[in-house]
């Protein structure tokens, strides 16, 4: 059994942050309700951490996500929002992770495995605020035609991703 | 749900909620979705490429020994920093020492050791291939590849060794060996007189016959000892045996079995066995170490089964068998088996019948009441009538107390067979 401290403990960091954002971007709009559904979905989210299946972790995360999905409608700061999602993508991550290595019987490099994660995870985290904060930067009016191309790739995309689920199946 | 599908169901419905809604921020929002799939795809191993040999230091054990496997794993491809092994052992086996499961960080051409020490019970265990699973480090994407690494365990009966076993089929080979064979000739055990011929030991005269006769001499002839054909016959039919949790009267008759075998080889006999239960194993009569050992293996092998054809003994092929040989039937029998015994027996076969006795077996397992203590008594009624009426037909039956070891019961039984079978020229 490997038990990873510093993965463990930054998955509730990351879940605390998550909630904190949105929370706080609800507050910033004087959405009291949202406030206290962030507190609400970050404590079971961290209720739920404890258990060994890895249902509790996507269910938290999805929370998370429609959480900060709402925060869009309602003018919520999309900075807050999005770190909002980053920070629960890496709570979901990590938590998977440790329960991962926590239910397979002794790695032999489980703390380099671990710090690896942790820089891969950080890369993507990188990434992810550096094309947010572009694509908040930049906007662009679509056309009718740009916007029929796009509805068409998603239809592909759709196509694809159900085609690769059913591969997946078999 | 996995994590590949779940993160795609949050994409497209995103994608579907902000173009639909035409809300940008949202779509926004699924950018570190995105990448982390991406990078997922990004890290993913390429084909893993591996070397397995398995090594098991023996193939043949007792149940219950340690028997030690070794698996030498070489990565012939590409850095695999997160590798998971799974299904090292079949079903049956206890692994003593070594996990089910590793998860391993293998660099480019380098080779990996694992050791078990595994034991189980009696069986025949085929090592599975191994299945290598490598993923990405977001554990959304894997790559999943049987590699075959053949290798075999059997756990072949423990035989506690009978001193002898006393039969005498009408048919014998040519060879001699320890089974009288009812012709004069050289021999121990004395067989009848006749009148001195030239060539005779002088050593052979009865003198005591030739003082009351005048100018005969008379010699003694000995009975010859032959090897036999012996067919062993287990009973493996599931409605026949009783199992109770774990424990199970079949193993008694594998027990039996393979004792029977070892003594009947062991005294150079020709021995084959017919496992009698879904369907017909049959192990070619022959002599000596190797048939012993295939025989060890057909019992190891050998499980209970259910069957629409072999459910009763009347199909029972007796072609197998050299007419007038002796057949060993280890059975706890049932109603219905009778006919075929005597039919057997009524065609010349010499009939031994080992029967673990199924009661004695199950009750001291059942709760002491009333009710079990009367259905005991009107089953031991039942089987004694059943024994009987192939006692009467000059069948040896040895009824088993399986509470008592087969070498002790076997001992009593077969060791000291009654006169009046060995005079009626029955056994």
């Amino acid at each position: 059994m490997n038990d990873l401290t510093l993965s463990r403990y930054l998955a509730i960091f990351a879940i605390i942050v998550s909630t904190l954002f949105i929370a706080v971007g609800f507050w910033l709009v004087d959405i009291y309700v949202g406030i206290w559904f962030a507190i609400g979905v970050g404590l079971v989210w961290l209720a739920l951490q404890q258990l060994p299946q890895s249902w509790p972790g996507n269910f938290g995360f999805a929370l998370c996500f429609l959480l900060a999905a709402l925060g869009s409608f309602l003018d919520v700061n999309p900075l807050l929002l999005a770190l909002s999602v980053i920070s629960g993508l890496a709570a979901w991550d990590l938590g998977h992770f440790t329960k991962r290595l926590k239910d397979i019987p002794q790695h032999p490099d489980a703390p380099g495995l671990e710090m690896v994660h942790l820089k891969r995870l950080g890369q993507v985290a990188l990434v992810s605020i550096t094309l947010i904060l572009v694509a908040l930067s930049i906007q662009l009016e679509l056309s009718f035609l740009g916007a029929l191309a796009l509805a068409l790739l998603l239809v592909l995309g759709l196509g694809q991703t159900l085609s690769y689920l059913r591969k997946q199946n078999e | 749900m996995n994590r590949i599908t779940f993160l795609g169901v949050l994409v497209w419905g995103g994608l579907l909620l902000g173009l639909g809604l035409l809300n940008g921020l949202l779509l926004t929002l699924l950018i570190p979705l995105v990448v982390y799939i991406l990078a997922g795809l990004f890290f993913s191993p390429a084909e893993p490429q591996f070397q397995i040999s398995r090594l098991v230091n023996t193939d043949r054990a007792s149940p219950g020994e340690e028997v030690s496997i070794q698996l030498s794993l070489r990565n012939n491809g590409t850095d695999q920093e997160d590798l998971h092994l799974t299904s090292f052992l079949p079903d049956g086996l206890k692994a003593l020492e070594g996990e089910k499961e590793y998860a391993l960080f293998l660099p480019r051409d380098k080779t990996i050791e694992i050791d078990h020490t595994v034991t189980g019970a009696r069986g025949y265990y085929g090592l599975p291939d191994i299945t290598v699973t490598s993923r990405d480090p977001f554990d959304l994407f894997q790559r999943q590849t049987r590699v075959p690494a053949p290798g075999r365990v059997f756990f072949i009966p423990q035989t506690p060794p009978l001193k002898r076993i006393a039969i005498r089929p009408n048919r014998t080979r040519t060879f001699s060996g320890q089974v009288p064979a009812r012709i004069g000739g050289p021999g121990v055990e004395f067989f009848g007189l006749r009148e001195y011929q030239t060539g005779d030991s002088l050593r052979w005269i009865d003198w005591n016959t030739t003082a009351r006769h005048s100018n005969i001499l008379f010699t003694k002839i000995f009975e010859q000892e032959r090897v036999v054909d012996v067919g062993l016959i287990l009973d493996a039919r599931f409605r026949v045996n009783v199992k109770y949790a774990d424990q199970s009267l079949f193993e008694h008759g594998v027990m039996a079995t393979a004792s029977l075998a070892e003594t009947f080889l062991r005294t150079g006999n020709r021995v084959g066995l017919l496992l009698y239960g879904s369907l017909l194993d049959w192990t070619y009569p022959a002599y000596g170490k190797v048939q012993r050992e295939r025989i060890m293996r057909s019992l190891a092998r050998a499980t209970l089964g259910n069957s629409l054809v072999f459910g009763s003994m009347e199909n029972l092929p007796t072609r197998l068998f050299p007419s007038n040989s002796q057949l060993v039937i280890i059975s706890p029998l049932m109603d219905g088996d009778e006919g075929m015994l005597l039919g057997l027996r009524a065609r010349g076969y010499q009939i031994l019948v080992v029967s673990p006795n199924p009661i004695s077996f199950e009750r001291p397992l059942l709760e002491d009441n009333e009710n079990v203590a009367l259905a005991a008594r009107i089953a031991s009624v039942e089987r004694g009538l059943l024994l009987n009426k192939l006692r009467q037909a000059g069948i040896f039956v040895m009824d088993w107390d399986v509470n008592t070891t087969f070498e002790n019961a076997a001992h009593a039984a077969l060791n000291n067979v009654p006169l009046w079978y060995q005079t009626a020229g029955l056994l």
